[in-house]
């Protein structure tokens, strides 16, 4: 009997063993059929990810973290990415401590704090650090724009400085830690860089333009001012260089106001140079660091502005209350602005355009009289007020186009 | 000289051009109507060169997804589809589990169809954007080749991208 019974269990205990073997089989197998795929594969699929997903998707192997961080990569991540507007926000009370008198934020402590790191970069001393007042710290953040909707976005990042100029996911900051410093960062990465000090002149007395130069693939930072003798000096960095190069700067008398941002589009950066009623625009072809006078279509006043649309060089004209033109130029070699579009529906006197976006197909305005935002659906020829969050206050009421990348310098 | 009845027959020949395609896999055979085969640009070369038998065999693809890859095939080979209408046929065509999508982006990529492979990759990306990274490791079989401390450093780097995530 008592063999019988043991030879039994031992029969059971093989089938069980057999069983699970079978089963460890078959799960192997299972996983072998998972295909491998080709990194060409991946890397289309992890550029369709939101930003978070893709940086998330760095930790699921080495391989992925190259693909992400590939120059092939972020510049079909860039191309795919739509404008957003970025701008700094007062941080809220719940988050600010007003006792604390120490440098390092004391926030989330996931929060990215543009000074911290720029002191752990220059390895200032406790004792030497300047003490920094804590309340004129801002958030920097972002909305997102889609089908007349606002969607809030925060880097968790911190910085005390404003920013200055936007180009393809950069943006230039002020380095408060030291007068007149400079910071390149891109608040996605967290990467940033210090540049060497420039030309100092006050903020109305100059103007900043970050570009990428497509010939060299390098970002340069064009420095505009004007001194007490009214003439314009220019001064360029390449980002990652260590000094300023001096360049002959636009003629005298064409600028009068740098109150402006300069745009980027068709291989240069434009400015309009005068407050109101400009004739003309002043441009920097990028590759040479040539200055040239283009005149416009019609006279820009206060409301109007020029604006990259598609890649071109779009001018908004308001034409009387109720109509706002859109002039297009493809180049500044021996092309003429031809007007592109007319807005008729929900046009107003006030509305400044901000920028246009690179996917969805509509153009972002701001009213100077309120700050308040309106999108215009080209494709259903809709103006609409774009509704923002509670509590969202811009500084300054300024926004900046900006798009959310990868991309280094 | 052939009578008209069967002139008609051989004017009306050439346009059903038929070509058969043959998963590798388990042999199942394909009927398709050349131009819709021709939708993908590797058959085309293979057919522009010359290089195609009677039976084209494809290697690595399923019974079962090649006839997914075919039906998009002859959707978008149809010219009175409207563009709506491409949309949601290729919405049903990708609404698969995320094993079969997989398999299905490896066909398209290697037949060359640009378009399915956009809609799939496209599938693939909203049905993993919120998944956490262990999970996308497991569906793609990739083997995590970080240590603790590389893991820690990475996740570091891009911590806010994390909040939620284990």
């Amino acid at each position: 009997m008592a063999d019988k019974s043991t030879s039994l269990l031992r029969v059971v205990q093989e089938r069980a063993i057999l069983k699970k073997e079978a089963e460890e089989e078959k799960k192997k197998q299972q996983e072998n059929l998972i295909p491998y795929l080709p990194r060409d594969c991946i890397s289309n699929i992890l550029v369709r990810l939101p930003l978070e997903s893709l940086q998330r998707s760095r930790l699921v192997c080495k391989p992925w973290y190259k693909t992400v961080n590939s120059p092939i990569f972020i510049d079909a991540h860039l191309s795919r990415s739509e404008n957003v507007l970025i701008f700094l926000n007062k941080l809220t009370k719940e988050t600010f401590h007003p006792f604390s008198t120490a440098s390092i934020p004391q926030e989330k402590p996931n929060t990215f704090s543009i000074e911290a790191r720029l002191f752990q970069l220059d390895a200032v001393p406790i004792f030497q650090q300047p003490l920094l007042d804590q309340r004129s710290k801002y958030q920097i953040q972002f909305m997102e724009i889609r089908d007349g909707k606002s969607k809030m976005g925060c880097f968790n990042a911190t910085c005390l400085g404003q920013i200055r100029a936007s180009c393809n996911g950069l943006i230039l900051l002020e380095n408060k830690l030291k007068k007149g410093r400079l910071v390149v960062l891109n608040p996605v990465t967290r990467k940033l860089i210090s540049l060497p000090l420039g030309t100092l002149y006050e903020p109305h007395d100059e103007s900043y333009g970050l570009v990428l130069c497509n010939y060299t693939s390098k970002y340069k930072l064009v420095h505009l001012f004007r001194d007490e003798m009214q003439y314009i000096g220019c001064e360029i960095l390449i980002i990652g260089a260590r000094s300023w190069k001096v360049v002959d700067g636009p003629s005298f008398g064409l600028f009068s106001w740098f109150g402006y941002n300069p745009i980027s589009a068709i291989g240069a950066l434009h400015w309009v140079p005068h407050v109101d009623r400009s004739e003309y625009i002043v441009s920097m072809t990028v590759d040479d660091e040539k200055f040239h006078k283009k005149w416009l279509p019609k006279i820009s006043r206060t409301g109007d502005a020029i604006v990259e649309m598609g890649g071109l060089l779009c001018f908004v004209s308001h034409e009387g209350a109720d109509r706002i033109d859109l002039w297009v130029l493809r180049s500044l070699c021996g092309e003429e602005w031809a007007k592109q579009y007319s807005i008729t529906v929900g046009c107003m006197m006030y509305m400044v355009p901000l920028c246009c976006s690179r996917i969805s197909g509509e153009m972002i305005f701001q009213s100077s009289k309120d700050s308040s935002l309106y999108a215009y659906d080209f494709q259903f020829e809709d103006m609409k007020t774009v509704e923002t969050e509670e509590g969202c206050i811009p500084l300054n009421d300024c926004y900046l186009p900006h798009v959310n990348s990868l991309v280094s310098w | 000289m052939a009578s008209a009845p069967e002139n008609e027959k051989n004017a009306s020949a050439p346009e059903k051009k038929t070509l058969t395609l043959k998963s590798m896999i388990n042999n199942e055979e394909f009927v398709v109507d050349e131009h819709v085969a021709l939708q993908s640009v590797t058959i085309k070369n293979m057919v522009d060169s010359d290089c195609a038998g009677d039976v084209i065999p494809v290697p690595t693809i399923s019974g079962e997804i090649l006839a997914l890859v075919i039906e998009y095939c002859k959707n978008h080979a149809n010219p009175s589809a409207s563009e709506d209408d491409l949309k949601k046929a290729d919405a049903g065509i990708v609404a698969k589990d995320i094993y079969t999508l997989i398999d299905l982006v490896l066909a398209a990529n290697f037949l060359d169809i640009k378009g399915l492979l956009e809609v799939t990759s496209q599938k693939i990306a909203d049905s993993i954007k919120d998944l956490p990274h262990q999970d996308v490791r497991e569906i793609f079989g990739v083997e995590n080749d970080y240590t603790p401390e590389e893991e820690a450093a990475v996740r570091a780097e891009h911590d806010w991208a994390f909040e939620g995530f284990p």
